[in-house]
């Protein structure tokens, strides 16, 4: 069998197009963003917990895989106040 | 040591202390979409801080704050009297005001503060400490009097823009202007 032939032979084989299908979209891929699975695992923060989820890549939810702390539980106002900040600007008027 | 006291750096950094630039400020007295809307106030301080990094200092443009009296009431309080740098630190609850008006907060007052901790008081000035090289010059207070210091202080908020042909990098700018280095 000549070259043409054997490729011509795999095309028709099932099996191999999905090998295709896959090389077609490893093509399209990004470099370093190659996702083989058919989940995905997202981060969910509620209240003081975060929830690891694992969902469809269609985002329908399959389960839970993980419930940890919200270790990130400041509120956006005490996230922007770092310091101590002592308010005497009334006490120090010039007269 | 606040200031660079054996050997001045010949290159320009930030909070080092300037002098001989033009300040100018839009007042604006009308809506600004009118005609005549605005007056420029021109100010030529005698000394000015730096306020660009001195990685940043180039493409001909800086940023500087001029040095400004002192508020007198700042020397009410004993603790900033001994040091007005202290203004610049964390101060103890109990020292952020003078002794007699901490004495008449309510409980519940010192109480809240000093759950506070230690903390900045001043958050837009900065102080600068005295030096020979800084002018003396005299503040009045109703308790006070009238007396002399040469503290002086920038106001984060009083902020200009310098463009100058000369501002190449820290190393090549206007190195004979600096009179004083942090």
């Amino acid at each position: 069998m000549n070259i043409c032939a054997e490729r011509m032979h795999k095309i028709m084989d099932p099996r191999y197009l999905d090998e295709l299908k896959e090389m077609d979209i490893l093509r399209r891929q990004e470099t370093g963003n190659i996702q083989f699975s058919d989940y995905k695992i997202i981060d969910y923060p509620l209240g003081k917990y975060l929830i690891k989820i694992k969902l469809t890549l269609n985002n329908e939810f399959i389960g839970v895989i993980e419930i940890g702390l919200n270790k990130n539980f400041l509120s956006h106002k005490q996230k922007l106040s770092t310091i101590n900040h002592h308010n005497v600007e009334d006490y120090y008027l010039d007269e | 040591m606040f200031y660079e006291v054996d050997r001045v750096e010949p290159v320009l950094r930030f909070g080092d202390i300037l002098e001989g630039f033009i300040l100018t400020t839009p007042n604006l007295v009308k809506d600004p979409t009118e005609s005549n809307c605005c007056t420029i106030d021109i100010d030529v301080p005698r000394l000015c801080v730096l306020l660009t990094p001195c990685c940043s200092v180039r493409d001909k443009i800086i940023s500087i704050s001029p040095l400004i009296e002192l508020n007198p009431s700042f020397f009410l309080n004993p603790y900033f009297t001994e040091d007005l740098t202290r203004i610049n630190r964390e101060v103890e609850a109990r020292y952020t005001l003078p002794p007699e008006r901490w004495e008449k907060l309510p409980e519940q007052e010192k109480i809240r503060r000093q759950n506070v901790g230690s903390g900045y008081v001043f958050l837009d000035q900065f102080i600068y400490e005295k030096n020979e090289h800084l002018t003396s010059y005299f503040l009045n207070n109703k308790k006070l009097g009238k007396f002399e210091t040469n503290y002086y202080m920038i106001d984060y908020r009083n902020i200009y823009k310098i463009n100058c042909e000369k501002i190449k990098s820290m190393e090549e700018s206007l190195l004979r202007l600096k009179k004083l280095g942090m």
